[in-house]
Formats: C-alpha cells, sequence, structure tokens
C-alpha cells in the first residue's frame, strides 16, 4: 500500500472508487454488511423496496424547482476526494461519467415547465434524480460508447445503435450481471484489458455514481409506521417512525431487536440495514474543529451504535427529513433548504471552506472558458476576413478586441482557479492546456503588437479555440475533479510555480512554432505567392523567436524540475518518462537554434524542423503519460491516444509534404527561376 | 599541427554538435519506450544512459509504432517464435558517449572557439552553465552512493543499504551465539554472461562460493511440477521475474551457489536477497565445514553514515477519506558526535549534512493495518555535487535571458522602424 501511493496518486483515487463500488454493488445484491441474503438487483431500489410502507416521494415532478432552491443546493458543501466541495461540483462530474455532457437534454417530453429540449444541469438533474428517483430511473442518461457492453451483460434484446443513451430502467435486471463483470475485469491493468471490458468497467463505474445520487436521501425520506407495535410505540414515542428517530434510539433498539420480533420488527431490522447499507454522500459536517472528515448517514449510523451520535449530525439530519417532507411544495422546499444550507454552511465556515464552495460554484457558471472559446472563433472569423479584405483595418481592430478579450476570460478563468486552489496555475494536466492557451495567446498577441502583421493574430485566435476546445474535449474524456488534491510530492507551492510553469511554457513555446510552422507550410504548399517573401520571412523569424522563447522556459523548467527531484526523490535526473520528454523538447530546440546558426537552414527548414518539434512537444505533452510508467505519471489520459495519433499523422504528412516543397524550390532556384523566399 | 587543428575544428564544429543533439534525442526517445514494453526504469537507464553503446531492439520500436509484432520478454523462458524482428539490433552510440562527446563539443566549440563578443555574452555564459551541469552530473556519476535507512520510531541507526550495489556476507558462528563477519562485493554478478560463474573468496574462509544463473529480480518458489534445468533446494527453486518498475520498489535479485570446499563434496544453495521490504532481510544458507556453520546471502551493500538518526515521531497523514497521502514527515535526532540536533524530514525537505542528504522517501511495512506500528524509510544519498544543477540553472537562466531578450528587443526596435518607414511611404 505506502509504495503504491507515494509513486501514484491515481492508484490511491482509485482504489476509493473501487471501495465505493464495491459497497454499492454488494449491497445491491446482498444486503447490509450484517448479510441480508436479498437479492434485489440494485442498490437503491433495495432499500427504498424494504421502505414500501414509507410514503416516500415517488412519481413525477410537476413544478419547476425554485432558482434559489436550486441555488441553494448547488452550493451545499460535501465532501469527496479528500476535500470539501460543492454538491454542484460532485454531481457535475458524475454526470460526465454517467452521460458523458455537461448537460442532460430531456428528448421529447416536456418536464414541469420545461420546454422538450431544455437542458439541466447537472445539480437540477441530480435532484430530480435524488427526489423523484423512480421517475428519474426512466431518462435516457447512461451513454453507452459501444453497445456491446449490454450484449455481454446479457440485453442483447435491448440493444440501439452501436452509440446510444439508455436508461437505468432499460438495463437495471441486468445489473447482477454487470457486477459480476466488473468484479472480474477492474482487477486486471488497465493497458491490458481489453475495449470491451475496458467500456464495462466504466459503465459499472457510471452506475456506482448514479446509484449513489439516487440513494442519497433514502434516509431522509425513510418512515415507517409502528402504530401496531407496542413495544416499538413506546420506544420512539410516535407511530411514524423517521430516520432521526433510529438514530436517537439506536442503542436501545440494538436491545430490543433479538429474540422472537413481530412482523413490525422485521421490517425494521430489515431498513436499518438498509439504511446503514447505502454509501451517500459524505455531508454531514463534522462537529469538532479539528475533526476533518465530513461523514456519510453510514457514518453518522456507527456513532450512533455507540452511544456517540453528535446533536449538530442529528440535527443535519432532522433538517434533511424536513426538507424532504417539503418536497413538492416550492415555497415550502426553500424554506427547508435554507435551514439546512445554513446549518452546513456555518460548519464549512468555521473551517474557511464554504468561501471556496461558493467560488467554485460561482467559477463553474461564469464559464470563462466556454466564453473564450466563442470569442476566440469570433476573433479568427474577423481575422480571416482581415485577411481577405486588408483595406478595412475595422476587421483587424475587431479581431484583436476578440482574441484580447478571448485571453481576457482564460486568464480570469486560471486566475480563479489559482485563487479557489491557493496555489499556483498549473497542477494537473487539465491545467497544462489552460495555461499552455493562456501564455501561446499572449505572446502571440505581443508578437502581433510589435509586428502588426496579422499572422500572430490569425494565429493567436486559432491556437486559442483549438486549446479550448481540447480543454472542454479533456474535462469530458478525464471526467474527474479538475481542481482535486494534490498528492503529498507536490505539495509545494515554491516547485509547482517555478518548474511548473516554466516547463509548460516550454510545451508552449514548442505548439506555438508547430502552428507557425503549419501556417507558413500550407502557405507554401497552396499557392500565396513566392513574391510574398515579407511573410514568409516574418513567420520564420517567429518561429525562431518561439524556439528562443522555448529555449529559455524549456531548459529552466526542466533543470528547475531535477533541483525539485534532488529535493524530494534524492537524484538530479532519473530518466523517467516525463523527465525525457522535457529533455527531448529542449535538445530539439537546440538543435534547431545549431542549425539556424550553422545556416543548415532558413526559415523553410526551420518551418519543417518546428513540425517536428511539435510532435515532440505532443509526445511529452501526452504521449508519456500514455507509457503509463514513472514517478510522474500523475496524469491519466484515456482516449487520449487517436487525437494523439492524428495529431501525429498530420505532422508526419505536412512535413513531408513541406520538404518536397523545399527540394522543388531549390531545383527551381538552381535552373533561374526567382529566388526562393526561403 | 595541422592534424591537431582539423581535429579541434570538427570538435568544435556545429556538425557535431547537432550530431550529437540529434542522437541523444534519438537515444533518449528509445530509453523512453523500451519502458512501456521491456524494461525496468532502471535497467534502460543502465542500457541507454549509463553505456557507451546502445544495442536496440528492433521488435520494440516497431511495436511502439504500433505494428503488431511479437516482443521477447527479458527473463522469460522461450516463448516460441519470435519473428525476426525480436533478433534484430541496432547499434547507437549511448549515453555515456554522447554526454563525453557533447561535453567535448560543448567546451571546444561553445566556450573555447566562440567569439567574446558582447552580443554573444549570453550566449557564452549558458555555454559556461551547462557544461558546470555535465561536470555536476560526472561527479555525480562518479561519487554518489544511494541508500535506504528505514527505522521504527525509537530506533537510532547509522547503517543504510546501498541500493546499487549487492555484497556476499558471510557469517561465521563462533562460540557464545557471537558471529564474524566477512563481506564481499558481488556486483560481478551483474555482468555475468549465462553459463558463466563468479567465484568469490575470503583469505580468512575454508571455502570458495561459485555463484551462477544470476537472476535480476526473483522470486523463490515450490519446485513442484517445474520444469527447470536448475537444481531444486530443499524443495525450492528461484524463478527470474520481470524487474521492477517503479523507481522506489528494489528489484529481489537471486542466484545460486556451490561452496566449494576442498576435500569435501560441494554443497549448492539459492541466495536470494530479500531487501524489497527495507526492514527485514531473508535467512542465511547455511554452510557445513566439518564442525564449523557459515551463514551466507546475498544482500544490498551496507554502508554508513558518518553520523547517527534517532526517529522520534513519524507522521503519514491522507486527505480525509482517502488513501491519498497529503504529508510524510519525520521529526529526527541526529547524533553528531557529540552534538544532538533536532530535525524535520519531509517532502521536499530533506537534512543535508556532512555531504550526505536523507529524504523522507516511504515507508512500511506494506499492507500495515490502521493500529501497527509504522517504520519511516529514508534515502540516503551521498552527493559533492548536490546543489551544483540548482547554480548552474541560475547561470544558464540569466545567459539565455540576456541574449534572448537583447535580440528581442532589437527585432522590436526593428520592427517598429520598419513600420513607421512604410506609413511615411504611404503617406507620401
Amino acid at each position: 500500500m505506502s509504495r503504491a501511493i507515494f509513486s501514484k496518486g491515481l492508484r490511491g483515487s482509485a482504489l476509493r472508487w473501487i471501495s465505493a463500488l464495491v459497497l454499492a454493488l454488494c449491497i445491491g445484491s446482498a444486503g447490509s454488511a450484517q448479510g441480508t441474503t436479498g437479492n434485489d438487483p440494485h442498490g437503491g431500489a433495495g432499500s427504498t423496496a424494504a421502505l414500501d410502507d414509507s410514503d416516500g416521494i415517488s412519481g413525477v415532478r410537476t413544478t419547476p424547482w425554485d432558482p434559489e432552491f436550486i441555488d441553494l443546493m448547488r452550493t451545499l458543501p460535501v465532501q469527496q476526494g479528500g476535500r470539501v466541495m460543492p454538491l454542484d461540483t460532485l454531481v457535475r462530474f458524475a454526470l460526465y461519467r454517467i452521460h458523458h455532457k455537461r448537460v442532460v437534454r430531456m428528448p421529447e417530453e416536456a418536464i414541469y415547465g420545461l420546454n422538450a429540449g431544455a437542458a439541466l444541469h447537472p445539480t437540477q438533474w441530480a435532484l430530480d434524480t435524488m427526489v423523484y428517483p423512480e421517475w428519474a430511473d426512466s431518462f435516457p442518461v447512461f451513454t453507452l460508447e459501444d453497445s456491446e457492453v449490454l450484449v455481454a451483460i446479457g440485453l442483447a434484446d435491448a440493444t440501439k445503435r452501436r452509440r446510444d443513451r439508455y436508461s437505468y430502467d432499460e438495463f437495471s435486471k441486468a445489473i447482477p450481471e454487470l457486477a459480476d463483470k466488473y468484479e472480474e475485469y477492474r482487477f486486471i491493468d488497465g493497458k491490458r484489458r481489453t475495449a470491451l471490458q475496458e467500456q464495462v468497467v466504466l459503465f459499472a463505474n457510471a452506475v456506482i455514481d448514479y446509484q449513489r445520487i439516487r440513494s442519497a436521501l433514502d434516509f431522509a425520506e425513510f418512515r415507517l409506521s409502528v402504530a401496531d407495535d407496542p413495544r416499538l410505540r413506546e420506544l420512539f414515542g410516535k407511530d411514524v417512525v423517521r430516520c432521526s428517530d433510529l438514530l436517537i434510539n439506536l442503542e436501545e433498539l440494538g436491545t430490543l431487536l433479538h429474540g422472537d420480533l413481530t412482523p413490525t420488527q422485521q421490517v425494521l431490522g430489515f431498513s436499518l440495514r438498509s439504511l446503514v447499507g447505502n454509501a451517500g454522500m459524505h455531508w454531514f459536517a463534522p462537529t469538532e474543529l479539528e475533526e476533518e472528515r465530513w461523514l456519510s448517514i453510514v457514518e453518522v449510523f456507527d456513532r450512533a451504535g455507540i452511544g456517540k451520535l453528535d446533536p449538530k449530525h442529528l440535527d443535519q439530519v432532522q433538517k434533511w427529513e424536513a426538507l424532504a417532507d417539503a418536497f413538492g411544495d416550492p415555497k415550502a422546499e426553500v424554506e427547508a433548504a435554507r435551514a439546512l444550507h445554513a446549518a452546513l454552511r456555518e460548519a464549512a465556515d468555521a473551517r474557511d471552506q464554504y468561501a471556496g464552495v461558493e467560488g467554485e460554484v460561482s467559477y463553474y457558471k461564469a464559464d470563462w472558458f466556454g466564453r473564450g472559446l466563442y470569442l476566440f472563433v469570433a476573433g479568427f472569423v474577423l481575422a480571416a476576413a482581415s485577411w481577405f479584405v486588408p483595406r478595412h483595418t475595422w476587421f483587424t481592430r475587431g479581431a484583436l478586441a476578440l482574441t484580447w478579450g478571448g485571453n481576457l476570460m482564460v486568464i480570469c478563468g486560471i486566475v480563479m482557479r489559482c485563487l479557489l486552489r491557493g496555489r499556483p496555475p498549473v497542477l494537473n494536466l487539465y491545467d497544462t492546456i489552460l495555461f499552455i492557451c493562456g501564455v501561446g495567446v499572449t505572446v502571440l498577441l505581443i508578437v502581433e503588437a510589435v509586428n502588426r502583421r496579422r499572422v500572430a493574430l490569425a494565429a493567436a485566435s486559432i491556437l486559442g479555440a483549438v486549446l479550448m476546445l481540447l480543454a472542454f474535449g479533456h474535462e469530458l474524456v478525464d471526467k474527474r475533479d479538475t481542481m482535486g488534491e494534490l498528492q503529498a510530492v507536490l505539495r509545494t507551492n515554491f516547485w509547482l510555480a517555478t518548474h511548473v510553469t516554466t516547463v509548460t511554457m516550454g510545451y508552449a513555446a514548442g505548439l506555438l512554432a508547430w502552428l507557425l510552422g503549419v501556417i507558413f507550410l500550407l502557405g507554401r504548399l497552396f499557392g500565396i505567392k513566392r513574391e510574398k517573401r515579407g511573410i514568409y520571412q516574418q513567420i520564420g523569424k517567429m518561429i525562431y523567436g518561439a524556439i528562443a522563447f522555448g529555449v529559455v522556459f524549456g531548459t529552466v523548467g526542466t533543470i528547475l524540475g531535477g533541483v525539485w527531484a534532488n529535493d524530494s526523490w534524492g537524484r538530479f535526473w532519473g530518466w523517467d518518462p516525463k523527465e525525457n520528454g522535457a529533455l527531448m523538447i529542449v535538445i530539439w530546440f537546440l538543435v534547431m537554434l545549431h542549425a539556424r546558426m550553422a545556416g543548415y537552414v532558413r526559415n523553410h527548414g526551420m518551418a519543417l524542423m518546428s513540425i517536428f518539434g511539435g510532435v515532440v512537444v505532443a509526445f511529452s505533452w501526452w504521449g508519456v503519460n500514455q507509457l503509463g510508467v514513472g514517478l510522474h505519471s500523475y496524469g491519466f489520459t484515456e482516449g487520449i491516444s487517436t487525437s494523439l495519433r492524428i495529431f501525429n499523422w498530420i505532422s508526419v504528412g505536412l512535413f513531408a509534404a513541406g520538404w518536397v516543397a523545399l527540394i522543388l524550390d531549390r531545383a527551381r532556384d538552381r535552373m533561374g527561376s526567382p529566388p526562393a523566399a526561403a | 599541427m595541422k592534424v591537431l587543428n582539423q581535429l579541434f575544428a570538427f570538435l568544435a564544429s556545429f556538425g557535431l554538435a547537432i550530431a550529437i543533439l540529434v542522437f541523444m534525442l534519438i537515444a533518449t526517445f528509445l530509453g523512453t519506450i523500451v519502458q512501456e514494453t521491456v524494461m525496468s526504469l532502471p535497467e534502460a537507464q543502465r542500457q541507454y544512459f549509463d553505456s557507451w553503446v546502445i544495442l536496440q531492439r528492433l521488435d520494440v520500436v516497431l511495436a511502439h509504432f504500433g505494428f503488431d509484432v511479437p516482443i521477447y520478454q527479458h527473463g522469460a523462458p522461450s516463448q516460441g517464435d519470435l519473428g525476426w524482428s525480436s533478433s534484430v539490433r541496432i547499434p547507437l552510440p549511448g549515453g555515456l558517449l554522447l554526454m563525453a562527446l557533447l561535453s567535448l563539443n560543448l567546451v571546444c566549440g561553445g566556450i573555447v572557439r566562440m567569439k567574446k563578443t558582447l552580443s554573444r555574452a549570453g550566449i557564452l555564459i549558458a555555454h559556461l552553465g551547462i557544461a558546470f551541469l555535465m561536470l555536476a552530473g560526472l561527479v555525480n556519476e562518479i561519487s554518489a552512493d544511494e541508500g535506504l535507512l528505514a527505522l521504527y520510531e525509537g530506533q537510532r541507526s547509522a547503517e543504510y543499504r546501498d541500493i546499487n550495489r549487492l555484497e556476499i556476507a558471510i557469517m561465521k558462528r563462533l562460540e557464545e551465539g557471537k558471529v564474524e563477519e566477512f563481506t564481499v562485493s558481488a556486483e560481478g554478478l551483474r555482468s555475468l554472461r549465462p553459463g558463466r560463474r563468479l567465484t568469490v573468496a575470503h583469505p580468512s574462509l575454508p571455502f570458495e562460493l561459485d555463484l551462477h544463473d544470476f537472476m535480476v529480480n526473483s522470486v523463490l518458489v515450490h519446485a513442484r511440477g517445474s520444469r527447470t534445468a536448475l537444481p531444486v533446494i530443499d524443495g525450492y527453486r528461484l524463478q527470474p521475474v520481470r524487474p521492477v518498475v517503479e523507481l522506489d520498489r528494489q528489484d529481489r535479485s537471486g542466484c545460486y551457489a556451490t561452496a566449494r570446499i576442498p576435500g569435501a563434496p560441494d554443497q549448492v544453495g539459492i541466495l536470494w536477497q530479500y531487501d524489497g521490504e527495507p526492514m527485514f532481510v531473508s535467512d542465511p544458507w547455511t554452510v557445513r565445514v566439518g564442525e564449523e556453520q557459515y551463514g551466507v546471502k546475498l544482500r544490498l551493500e551496507r554502508r554508513e553514515i558518518p553520523f547517527e538518526v534517532q526517529v522520534e515521531d513519524f507522521v503519514a497523514d491522507f486527505f480525509p477519506g482517502t488513501r491519498m497521502p497529503r504529508e510524510y514527515r519525520s521529526d529526527v535526532t541526529v547524533f553528531d558526535g557529540d552534538a544532538e540536533t533536532k530535525h524535520r524530514i519531509e517532502m521536499n525537505e530533506p537534512l543535508r549534512l556532512h555531504g550526505y542528504v536523507l529524504f523522507q522517501s516511504s515507508w512500511g511495512p506494506q499492507n500495515a493495518g490502521s493500529d501497527d506500528e509504522l517504520y519511516t524509510v529514508f534515502a540516503v544519498v551521498q552527493n559533492v555535487s548536490d546543489q551544483w544543477p540548482a547554480w548552474a540553472c541560475l547561470v544558464i537562466g540569466i545567459g539565455l535571458t540576456m541574449h534572448f531578450g537583447v535580440m528581442f528587443f532589437e527585432y522590436a526596435r526593428r520592427e517598429r522602424n520598419a513600420r513607421v518607414a512604410r506609413e511615411q511611404e504611404a503617406a507620401a
């Protein structure tokens, strides 16, 4: 255990998920830890089925959620992955894992006042699922990339198109089979799984996420009538028992539920086991200040079981119950949510955690990178227009304004992330995309300000748009919290601020050079006039500038990485794949600079070499993470390999075509045509 | 003289610089992708970066680029027909050779022959910085030692295990339970060719040891039902396994040993180095010579730091509700001669003393329960050039920034002038 955790934070978080899954799936088929042998297929439903005589909310939502209610629930603090986050973030990434999209669009029928096709954002969807599970089970939210998964779990007749959406209802009867398959596949090393096995594991994970959300409020909606059992009535002092009553009287219940039981007592015992069978959300705030662990309902029961029920936890449970009572009445919902929210907020505030929760929700609401993307695209359209109608400086000015605007959005987003985490900008792979975008676009815009040739401007808007798309794609493919905690070795702000940012700037420079190289070669290949030498010389200079920038930051960053490694692992350089990747970039930059210095290459040659440099950067940035070895493989990238391959093939193609063009140019020069631009 | 001049010109040339850099790029790339399929990191380091020549297997390269070729796994038993690509070896210059050449080229071309003008000052400084960095690497290569020191809270020691060196320890049992220990280096094992033997002897021992069938990483298995040419000892045999990939885990090397005792039959045994879990060691193999008994062990070489460390408190802290490490730290007392000082060793904050550096490396035992007592593991590194790279980094950073900064401002000035000229032209 210890060793694996030292080097691979991912394994640690994987373990977390696995344990959650084991719980969820086991419970589905085996009841609680005490070992009922019920074989109800789905965990959440298992517990609600047991609680049939409760008058819990089932049915369909008819009135829209009050916006204030949604806001309160979004900002509800909950602990996951070792940090306190808004409920919104938790369900957001769960939705990514289940739905592979950011929002749920209801396909046909209109629901509670929303139009057909209206988007449900994550919290809204999660509330529907928590409060109206049976209804939500019919929403087609599960995205299957390959319908073979259903065939594998014995649902061959349920399959639709190869890639399609399914509702929980459509496959719930096959969940035991899914659980069996999952148990079999999840121990196979990720690299050795077949594509189908991988899909099964991902699907099972999505089901676990879903079950966790759909059963999150089971405890609050629990009601059991004990009117026909005098002993229980006496114990509880009321006819209808709620979860909080069980908590208060748990110890007495333990002694009471022995020997011959009345039917009601049997139901109660079974209900109790179901209740503690749900892993649930960790949203019961710790009451002692030095305590960091937020509890799930199971753990609250654990404590109550040993006579350590905390009054504040009981209060929180009762507030949830009040909320459950209010469901269906928008006004009462808001009232109850306010009380609950205030209690949790107070607990989070006491630890200085609430400001971050609210900040995080507003960060996601602001959608900085989405806005950035639109501005970059618009900027590119105007920049392209300015090339065709050079006389109208308005296009250029518009493009400049939009691209600067997009860049500002990106920078705002990055700054928000820094503030929320209290750390330098780059902590994970997702951050590198954002940071490279910010650095690359800023550098290009500065170059544009210096030379005003509109090349750097166009490149800036393209780069911004492509990287924003990449960021969105990665967030959805990775499906994990992008603001998660850092493992021990990374938790030193000095090194994060120096090594990580400088090395990432080196990557940015390589990608800039690649982009400029592509522009150069496409221009040459697709007949932008050879006489326009000025442009090519300008691009050549910019490529040189990008490489020079890259050498400065890449070299310093790489060596700083060694200095850091020397302080944390005791060696300056260990030939670990990520280190090698950074070194390869620096070596290639040095090759380019020396080749140019020696006169072996000129502009055209530099453009060709920068294409290859892009491939080297891509290998270091994404490729080595695919190898999955070494101390540095913190960033897990799944599904990235295809894009990487496409990038490499484009680069190879351009390189080859550009090289042929260079040879032809030289041949033409020798035969006495006008001198080539390069 | 002319020849010398030509040689110098060659060594100082751009062409050589570029060739070396390109080969370094290739070696680095290959040394990275082999880790994907066939090699542990330490093994890749030995074969690619600490070597003069690389013999590159073609199958691994083809497999990386998506060709469907069978790959021979080192140390595994016969794997049937592997096709032609697994037997092709392409010779390439190795890391050591390239580093040596690069250093030479850097000094000749980048420092000695370079024009010492003001405009080149930045480049010269950067080159000096890189030369210093290479020197740091050389010093590290020659002088550095690394090992592990594992201690429970309250324990005090100066002895650490050198993770790169194997030794044979022979313990002679004396009267009253005392033991006399002899150690002999067993480093020769690593370069032992299949079928050859390494003979180890010590003047005060009455027998010689022949070591053979060395395995970089191995497990001890029941011999039942196995088909092996290797001897079975007490029902067990050694089986080679793939060397470990993780840097912070150790191979468990093993070999067979034949004790040759003059005038007595040979005795054969298994030596298995079980230092992977740094608190524990395997039982020795016993050699009997007449009445006397000798315990023989293959183990990591034992060395000492010039001061003693006592662990007062060790904390392994996780993020709430997860198994993700947040912090490890050991509070230690250092006994340095008569002086007694307190230190805290934690992630990214090592202890530096007398040329030795102690890092918080890991902890154990593996699979410890929540109530088990934990031990802390320090990595021990002795390296004179410990802080040199940091200084080199500073020098290189200054040099490069100077050079390219000046160039950028020149470029900006020229562009502005050109633009002004264009506008004036347009106005006229």
